[in-house]
C-alpha cells in the first residue's frame, strides 16, 4: 500500500465531498476545454473562410472595406469602385500568377414583412469573368439532381442569364430555368429598374460568401449599374506568395493615389483581432471557473484535514515525518484535480457538438463547418493546468497538516 | 534484546503550560526509567500527569526541564522529524481512541508504521502479529466490523509490527468494557512474557494497572509512589 | 443568410446603401453564409411584432413546428396534399420533408386564432403567403404576402384585391373544383368570385400561383389544426364530379 492507494481511500471516505469537489474540478475544466475549443476552432474557420476564397490579395478601391470593422460603427465613405484601367495595368506585374476582375454591386430585393413599412433586403451582383474566376476557384461546381440539372454558366455576352450561390437559390426556392427578379438602381438614374434574369445554373454549396452570390457576366453588370469602365476588386494570386514579394508588389502600386492593396493575411489578423475581446472575456471567464474549482478543491481538502486531526496525530506519533504528512494530503489533492481533469476534459469532448449547436444558435458567426476543435495540443494544455492548479492547491492544506504538533492534534482529536 | 537492560531514562523531567498568567506543572520534577522486558504502568487521577509524562518518555513532547535519554542517546534538542525517527526505530503506540483509518483494513492499518518506515509489508509478518493478539481471521475486514476490543488489539498489532523494544499504551482500555480491558492486559503480560516486549501503559483503573511489573502512581506530577509487582 | 434577411427601414436610402456596400463586402468577402436546411420551411420575420401587428390584445402566442415526415400518418398526408391541392408539388421546394410552423394566439388563455404561412413557387422568386384564421371556423380572417418577388407585386398587394379573401375557407376551394365544372356561373362559388387583378393579356401566373398557396395553407391547416374537418367538402365534391363524368359517357355509350 502506497501514498497514491492510500489518498484513494481517503477520498472514499466522503464520497459526497470528493464526486462534488472533483465535479467542481470537472467543470472548470469542461469549460476551460470546450472555450479554448471554441478559440481554436473559430480561428481556423475564419482561416479557412479566407482560404477558400481563393484570392491572396485584393486591389480595392482607397478606404472600402479594409476598415470596414470601424466603417459600420462610423459609416461609409461611399460606394467605391476601381477605374478599370487599373486592371490592365495591374494584371502585366510579373509577380501575379492569376488575376481576376470582379464588379459588386447591390440589388434590391422584396424584402421580408408583412407590414407595409417592412423595408427592402439587398442581394449582392458579383460581375466576374467566368473563366480566370474558376482558375482562382476551381472548386466551384454546379449542383445537380432535380431541379438543378444542366447547370452551366452564363455566356460571355449574355444580358440576362445569372448564375446563383446555393443559398441565394435556395432562399428565393428558384431552380434552373427559373426566372429571377432583381431591382437595380444603375448610377445617375431617376429610377431604379426592375429586371428579370433567368438562371442558367446553380452552383453546389462552397460554404464561402460564394453561396449568398448572385453572378453576372462581368459586362452585364457593369452595363446595368452604369459603370461601365470601373471595378470593385482585383482579386490576385501571386507566383510567390510571401511577405517580402508582397511588400514588393504593394510598393508598386501603392503609389496609385485610388488603391489599396489587401492581403488576406492582414484581413485575418484583423478578425482575429476583433475576435480579441471575445477571447480576452473567454480567458476571464476561464480564469473565474477555475478559481471557483481552486477554492472548492482547498476548502474540501481542509475540511477533510480537520476531520482527521487525531488520525494525522497518531500518525506522527507512529513515525510519520511532516514529508509523509504533506505529501499524504498533497497526493490527495492531486488526485481529485487529476481526475476532475480526466473527466472534464471527457465531458468537453463528448460535448463538443453540443456546445457547437448551442453557440451557432445563439451567436451568428457567419462561418460554416465546425467552430469547436479540441485538439491534443488543448487536451495536454489543460491536464498540465489542471495538475499545477492541483500543486498549488494543496500546498496550504498539507503544510497545515504537515504543521500539526502530534500531542495537539492526538488532543484535538479526542 | 536482553532483559534489564535500559530503553529509556528520564532525569528531573518537569514540563509546564502556561494558561493564561497561571504555571501548570504537568510534570514537576519525575526520575523514571523503563527497562526491556517489564511492563510499567502509570496510575493516577485524572490531572496526575501521566499522561503528559508518557508523552515525555515517548518523544511525543519536549521537556521544560529535565533530560531524557533514548537508549543512551540524549534527545534534548532534537527536531520534530528528529523525534519521530527517534519512535519510529524505538517505539510503538496504543492509544485510547484506537485511531484505525477507517478506510484500511485491519491488515493495512497494522501495516502502517511500514509505509513511513519505507519498508515494503511482509504479509507473513503482519499475520504472524495479528496472531499474537488473536486477530488472524480479521486481517481483511474493515475497522467498523469490529468490537472495541477487536479494534484495541488491531491497535496493538500496528504498534508492534515495527518490532518496538517498548510499546507505550496510553489509558488503553479507556473505550473498552471490563471483559475486554482485561483481555487487553493479559495480552499485554503475555506479549512482555512471552516476546520479551516492554510496555508502559497509563491507566486509572487500580486492580488493571497492579497487573504490571511496576506500578508507579503519580499526583499533581509527582511521583508519589512506586511499587514492584 | 445575413445578407439577405436584412431587413430594416430605409432612412436616408443613399448612406444606407453605403453602410450596406461596406458591411455586404467585408461580410461577402470575408464571413462565410452559414448553412440554409434543405427542407426551408416558412415562418414569420419577427414574430412577436408581427402577430402583435395582426392581433393587438394578443397576450401571448405559441409556435409549433409541424413536419410531416415526424408524423406517424405523414406519407398518406403528403399524399393527400397533392391530391387535394389538385396540382404537383415542387419536388424540390415542396418536399415531404418541408416544415411548417402555425402559430397558435391567445388572449388569457382564449384561443383567438392560428396563423400559418407556407412557400410557393412564384414567377420571379418564391411567394410567402400567409393567412390568420378563425379558430373555431378556420375561416380566414386576413390573408398577406410576406414575400412576392413579382412584377405584378403591387397589383397583388392591394387591399382590394387582399380582402376579397376574408371569410373564404377550405370549403369553398372544394366547392369551386365542383363548380368549375359543373357550374361555371354560379355565383355560389366564392373562389371563382375573387377578382384578377392582372389586366387580362399580362402574364398572371403569380396571380394563380397565389391562389394555390392560399388553398395549400387552408389544407395543411386542416391537417394540422381543425382534424380534416372540411374532408366531407372533398370527398362530396369528388363524388359529385365522379357521378357527372359517369353521366357524361353514359349518353356516349349509348349512341354507340
Amino acid at each position: 500500500m502506497r501514498f497514491v492507494s492510500m489518498a484513494f481511500k481517503n477520498l472514499r471516505r466522503r464520497p459526497v465531498r470528493s464526486i462534488l469537489t472533483i465535479t467542481g474540478v470537472a467543470l472548470a475544466v469542461a469549460v476551460a476545454v470546450s472555450l479554448a475549443g471554441f478559440n481554436l476552432g473559430y480561428r481556423n474557420a475564419i482561416e479557412r473562410s479566407i482560404d477558400r476564397l481563393g484570392f491572396q490579395l485584393m486591389i480595392m478601391s482607397k478606404g472600402c472595406p479594409y476598415e470596414a470593422a470601424t466603417m459600420m460603427l462610423k459609416g461609409g465613405t461611399g460606394l467605391l469602385y476601381l477605374p478599370s484601367e487599373i486592371y490592365e495595368k495591374v494584371r502585366n506585374d510579373p509577380d501575379i500568377g492569376s488575376i481576376t476582375p470582379v464588379f459588386i454591386g447591390i440589388a434590391e430585393k422584396e424584402g421580408s414583412g408583412i407590414r407595409d413599412d417592412s423595408g427592402s433586403a439587398f442581394a449582392i451582383i458579383a460581375g466576374i469573368d467566368v473563366q480566370s474566376y474558376m482558375e482562382m476557384k476551381p472548386w466551384l461546381e454546379f449542383e445537380t439532381g432535380t431541379g438543378f440539372e444542366n447547370g452551366r454558366w452564363f455566356k460571355v455576352d449574355s444580358e440576362d442569364e445569372v448564375v446563383m450561390g446555393y443559398e441565394a437559390a435556395t432562399y428565393e426556392q428558384r431552380k434552373v430555368g427559373d426566372k429571377f427578379l432583381a431591382t437595380i438602381s444603375p448610377q445617375g438614374a431617376a429610377r431604379s429598374i426592375q429586371k428579370t434574369f433567368r438562371i442558367a445554373g446553380i452552383l453546389k454549396r462552397t460554404g464561402t460568401q460564394d453561396d449568398g452570390t448572385v453572378f453576372l457576366p462581368l459586362k452585364n453588370a457593369q452595363k446595368l449599374f452604369n459603370r461601365p469602365n470601373e471595378l470593385t476588386i482585383l482579386g490576385i494570386k501571386m507566383k510567390q506568395f510571401s511577405g517580402a514579394k508582397l511588400q514588393e508588389f504593394e510598393s508598386r502600386w501603392l503609389s496609385l493615389p485610388s488603391v489599396q492593396v489587401v492581403s488576406l493575411q492582414q484581413v485575418k489578423s484583423t478578425l482575429v483581432m476583433l475576435i480579441g475581446t471575445a477571447q480576452t472575456m473567454i480567458a476571464a471567464v476561464t480564469i473565474i471557473a477555475v478559481l471557483v474549482a481552486l477554492i472548492g478543491v482547498i476548502n474540501a481538502i481542509l475540511m477533510s484535514v480537520y476531520e482527521r486531526t487525531g488520525e494525522i496525530g497518531v500518525m506522527k506519533a507512529i513515525g510519520a515525518f511532516r514529508g509523509d504528512i504533506f505529501q499524504l494530503i498533497w497526493i490527495e489533492t492531486l488526485v481529485i484535480c487529476i481526475i476532475g481533469a480526466v473527466t472534464g476534459t471527457l465531458v468537453a469532448i463528448s460535448g463538443s457538438r453540443l456546445v457547437e449547436a448551442a453557440i451557432k444558435k445563439l451567436i451568428n458567426l457567419g462561418v460554416q463547418g465546425s467552430i469547436v476543435l479540441i485538439n491534443w495540443q488543448i487536451i495536454t494544455g489543460v491536464m498540465a493546468g489542471a495538475v499545477i492548479v492541483g500543486f498549488f492547491a494543496g500546498l496550504y492544506p498539507a503544510w497545515r497538516a504537515a504543521s500539526m504538533h502530534p500531542i495537539d492534534a492526538i488532543r484535538e482529536g479526542e | 534484546m536482553e532483559k534489564g537492560k535500559t530503553i529509556i531514562e528520564g532525569f528531573g523531567l518537569k514540563r509546564y503550560y502556561q494558561r493564561g498568567s497561571e504555571t501548570v506543572k504537568a510534570v514537576d520534577g519525575i526520575d523514571i526509567v523503563i527497562r526491556s522486558g517489564e511492563m510499567v504502568s502509570v496510575l493516577g487521577p485524572s490531572g496526575s500527569g501521566k499522561t503528559t509524562l508518557v508523552h515525555l518518555l515517548s518523544c511525543l513532547d519536549a521537556p521544560t526541564g529535565g533530560s531524557l535519554l533514548v537508549e543512551g542517546v540524549s534527545v534534548e534538542g532534537l527536531s520534530e522529524d528528529e523525534l519521530a525517527g527517534v519512535r519510529r526505530k524505538t517505539m510503538g503506540f496504543v492509544f485510547q481512541k484506537f485511531y484505525l483509518l477507517p478506510t484500511l483494513t485491519v491488515a493495512e492499518n497494522v501495516e502502517l508504521p511500514l509505509l513511513f518506515l519505507r519498508k515494503q509489508p511482509d504479509r507473513a509478518a503482519t499475520m504472524e502479529v495479528l496472531g499474537q493478539v488473536g486477530l488472524e481471521d480479521r486481517a481483511e475486514h474493515l475497522p467498523n466490523e469490529l468490537s472495541g476490543g477487536q479494534m484495541q488489539r488491531a491497535a496493538i498489532a500496528r504498534g508492534l509490527i515495527i518490532n518496538p523494544r517498548l510499546l507505550i499504551a496510553d489509558e488503553p482500555t479507556g473505550n473498552l468494557d471490563s471483559e475486554n480491558s482485561k483481555s487487553i492486559f493479559d495480552l499485554f503480560g503475555h506479549l512482555v512474557r512471552d516476546k520479551g516486549i516492554s510496555i508502559l501503559v497509563t491507566t486509572h483503573n487500580l486492580s488493571l494497572g497492579r497487573l504490571a511489573n511496576r506500578v508507579i502512581t503519580l499526583q499533581d506530577g509527582k511521583v508519589v509512589k512506586e511499587d514492584r509487582f | 443568410m445575413s445578407l439577405f434577411r436584412y431587413n430594416t427601414t430605409v432612412t436616408g436610402k443613399e448612406y444606407f446603401m453605403q453602410k450596406a456596400f461596406c458591411f455586404a463586402l467585408l461580410l461577402n468577402l470575408i464571413w462565410q453564409v452559414s448553412g440554409a436546411h434543405a427542407a426551408v420551411g416558412c415562418t414569420l420575420s419577427n414574430p412577436s411584432q408581427d402577430l402583435k401587428y395582426l392581433f393587438p390584445e394578443m397576450s401571448t402566442y405559441r409556435e409549433d413546428v409541424k413536419a410531416l415526415d415526424q408524423m406517424a400518418d405523414g406519407r398518406e398526408l403528403f399524399q393527400k396534399l397533392k391530391e387535394r391541392l389538385g396540382s404537383d408539388l415542387d419536388p424540390v421546394y415542396e418536399t415531404y420533408e418541408t416544415p411548417y410552423t402555425v402559430y397558435t394566439i391567445f388572449k388569457g388563455d382564449n384561443v383567438i386564432g392560428y396563423v400559418h404561412g407556407v412557400n410557393v413557387p412564384g414567377e420571379g422568386g418564391v411567394i410567402q403567403i400567409f393567412a390568420s384564421v378563425n379558430p373555431q371556423t378556420g375561416a380566414m380572417s386576413r390573408f398577406f404576402f410576406q414575400r412576392l418577388e413579382s412584377t405584378v407585386a403591387k397589383l397583388l398587394k392591394k387591399k382590394e384585391f387582399l380582402s376579397q379573401f376574408n371569410g373564404l375557407t377550405l370549403a369553398d376551394f372544394y366547392k369551386h373544383d365542383y363548380f368549375s365544372k359543373v357550374e361555371p356561373a354560379s355565383t355560389e362559388d366564392k373562389v371563382a368570385g375573387i377578382k384578377n387583378p392582372i389586366p387580362s393579356g399580362q402574364n398572371d401566373s403569380d396571380y394563380r400561383s397565389t391562389l394555390r398557396g392560399v388553398r395549400k395553407n387552408l389544407i395543411l391547416l386542416d391537417m394540422f389544426v381543425y382534424k380534416q374537418k372540411d374532408e366531407p367538402f372533398y370527398k362530396r365534391a369528388q363524388e359529385v364530379l365522379a357521378e357527372k363524368k359517369k353521366e357524361a359517357v353514359k349518353p356516349l355509350e349509348k349512341k354507340q
